[in-house]
């Protein structure tokens, strides 16, 4: 009887451990709502960053660190943008049959029409250019 | 000999009617291959309208407050 209750609670922790650890690699487990408003909230610390070209918009859809002087805060701020970016366009590229290359390369295209002056911009070849 | 002739010319017409409908055929199927090799293209065009559309639905909002910004800055230089 003992042996049977250790055997059900390792197999509910597991269980729990499993479904926590899958969670955040899916989009529905945060709602695309919480992302826009992260997205927002991050928005002013990375432009004063991108301004101080410290970080730069990369040819893939997400950002890049350029600068060996970005802090730890500031590459974690990248780290948690990248990983939203990443969350949405795997969606995307669940939805529309394709990849989450091609759905980064596209956003890229995107951000780079849209971005302020003096923004660091990777384009296709790889090369980086002030914009 | 005349009736020789006669069938002679008419092999002759036979024959060179069957050579230009071979042309003709032919002309026809390279007709035919051309869609085939312009297709994918399509398809990839379709494509990245389709990805476009779906990252401006999501992206949106949040580009139109990031431009909004930069013409409001703009605006006070």
């Amino acid at each position: 009887m003992k042996k049977m209750c250790q055997t059900v609670f390792i197999a509910a922790a597991a269980g729990l451990i499993g479904c926590f650890s899958f969670l955040p690699c899916e989009l529905h487990a945060q709602s695309a709502q919480q992302i826009k408003a992260n997205m927002k909230n991050r928005a002013p610390a990375l432009d004063k960053l991108k301004a101080q070209g410290i970080i730069g918009e990369g040819n893939t859809g997400f950002l890049v660190v350029l600068q060996k002087t970005a802090s730890p805060d500031d590459v974690k701020l990248v780290e948690a943008e990248n990983a939203d970016r990443k969350l949405v366009y795997k969606a995307i590229a669940k939805k529309e049959g394709t990849t989450v290359e091609l759905v980064g390369s596209r956003r890229a295209l995107q951000i780079h029409e849209i971005a302020k002056a003096g923004t660091m911009i990777q384009d296709e070849k790889g090369a980086w250019s002030k914009k | 000999m005349k009736a020789t002739f006669h069938t002679a010319s008419l092999l002759l017409c036979a024959v060179s009617t069957a050579a230009l409908s071979a042309g003709c055929f032919q002309v026809k199927t390279e007709s035919e291959i051309k869609p085939i090799e312009v297709k994918p293209i399509h398809i990839t065009v379709d494509i990245n309208v389709k990805v476009d559309k779906a990252l401006e639905d999501f992206f949106g909002d949040l580009d139109d407050a990031e431009t909004g910004k930069t013409a409001g800055e703009n605006a006070a230089q």
